[in-house]
């Protein structure tokens, strides 16, 4: 569940360096440079870009649609399509049937992987995709980005989108990244240095 | 002054060996909400946390590692309170948090504290229009109640920091921790 509909889940990053031109028009130019391209007609197997937050179909970026006061919002759309190879050699074998009642011959193996890729193509084509959304939230003062999702998979799609699009070094929020962030540096030492100790059966500190 | 990392410091690895923070935190939260739920919040206000429903515990690491799922259908922690005391760790817990102007449920897990399944109590002040402004005026809202309840897990995470990294914390906190499970302990011992 994103952070929009239903109930919010959500994973936080710390942009490790301050952006100098973060004006609107240099937001809005790589988000459009980086938007959702669809591939609905195509026998592309994934398509992952930007889409507005308040519509995954909306690819205009106009900073109304992203600029909410202290923070901006977009959605990374990732468009995927899987083909088994179960399904594929069902089709070639269908396939190949009919060559061999033509032909009387089995087809030769450069033929094969002609009519495997011809056919995988137009499966492709043929099946219907999945979408994902991930809600992305980027609070400017804070150098904040939350993601609404968890777990590597939607992590993976946003650290390589965010790199792609903006180029800028995130860093998860963890317990220890958080700890190190929050407290003194002194504390903080200690808390790098800290082992685990608690209750029973720990190591020492 | 912020803290320096060491060169070559691998995020993976450092986040992999710190796993324990995360358990720790929730491990304090608990116990300590179950002595007293009512937290010290920010600017005097108070932070109200209460663990509901399900824990998920952990014991082990690699291929010895497993899972344990403790329900609380009557109020009652006692498998929790002895698997904590015997050495498992928290690592996913459900509560309820209650600070002013919110009043929330949630999943924490303990290796990010990325609160997840987040149910905000509705307010009287729930945009009901369906159009788009209705839409942009719901998610505003929505956020805004996602930054004060970030702000209280931070506040409760400093918090357990400060006392996990104080010196006496094996002779204060640290004790009265296994103090609060010792009676579950004793009680599940051979009489």
């Amino acid at each position: 569940m994103g952070l929009f509909k239903g109930n919010p889940t959500l994973n936080r990053y710390r942009l490790l360096d301050s952006p100098e031109d973060l004006t609107d028009e240099f937001i809005r130019d790589r988000l459009t440079r980086n938007s959702f391209v669809d591939i609905e007609n195509t026998a592309e197997e994934s398509s992952l870009g930007w889409v507005e937050i308040m519509s995954p179909l909306a690819t205009g970026f106009d900073p109304a649609a992203w600029r909410f006061g202290g923070f901006l919002a977009f959605q990374a759309r990732l468009d995927t399509r899987r083909l088994s190879a179960k399904t594929l050699n069902r089709y070639y074998l269908i396939k190949e049937a009919e060559i061999i009642a033509q032909t009387g011959r089995k087809p030769n193996s450069h033929k094969k992987k002609e009519m495997m890729e011809s056919l995988r193509q137009d499966l492709m084509r043929r099946s219907l995709l999945n979408t994902d959304l991930l809600e992305v939230l980027w609070f400017l003062g804070e150098r904040e980005i939350w993601i609404g999702g968890a777990g590597e998979k939607k992590r993976l799609i946003f650290e390589d989108l965010w790199e792609r699009t903006f180029g800028l070094p995130v860093r998860l929020l963890v317990p220890i990244t958080l700890g190190l962030e929050m407290l003194p540096k002194k504390s903080a030492e200690t808390l790098f240095n800290a082992r685990a100790r608690f209750l029973m059966g720990d190591e020492d500190d | 002054m912020p803290f320096d990392y060491p060169p070559n410091v691998n995020f993976l690895d450092l986040w992999r060996e710190k796993l324990f923070l995360g358990q720790e935190f929730l491990s304090w939260l608990w116990l300590t909400s179950e002595m007293d739920s009512r937290f010290p919040g920010p600017n005097g206000s108070t932070i109200e946390v209460r663990f509901e429903k399900k824990l998920t515990l952990e014991t082990g690491q690699g291929l010895s590692r497993s899972q344990v799922a403790c329900q609380n259908p009557d109020n009652d922690w006692t498998e929790g309170f002895v698997a904590l005391g015997l050495g498992k760790k928290i690592v996913k817990a459900q509560l309820t948090i209650r600070a002013e102007g919110l009043e929330c449920s949630l999943a924490l897990p303990a290796d990010t504290l990325g609160p997840q399944s987040v149910k905000i109590a509705t307010s009287s002040e729930v945009v009901d229009d369906e159009g788009p402004l209705g839409q942009a005026g719901r998610f505003l809202n929505k956020v805004a109640l996602l930054v004060s309840l970030k702000a209280i897990i931070d506040h409760l995470f400093l918090s357990f920091l400060k006392v996990r990294l104080a010196e006496d914390w094996p002779t204060n906190e640290l004790t009265k921790l296994k103090e609060f499970l010792e009676p579950w302990l004793l009680s599940q011992e051979p009489s």
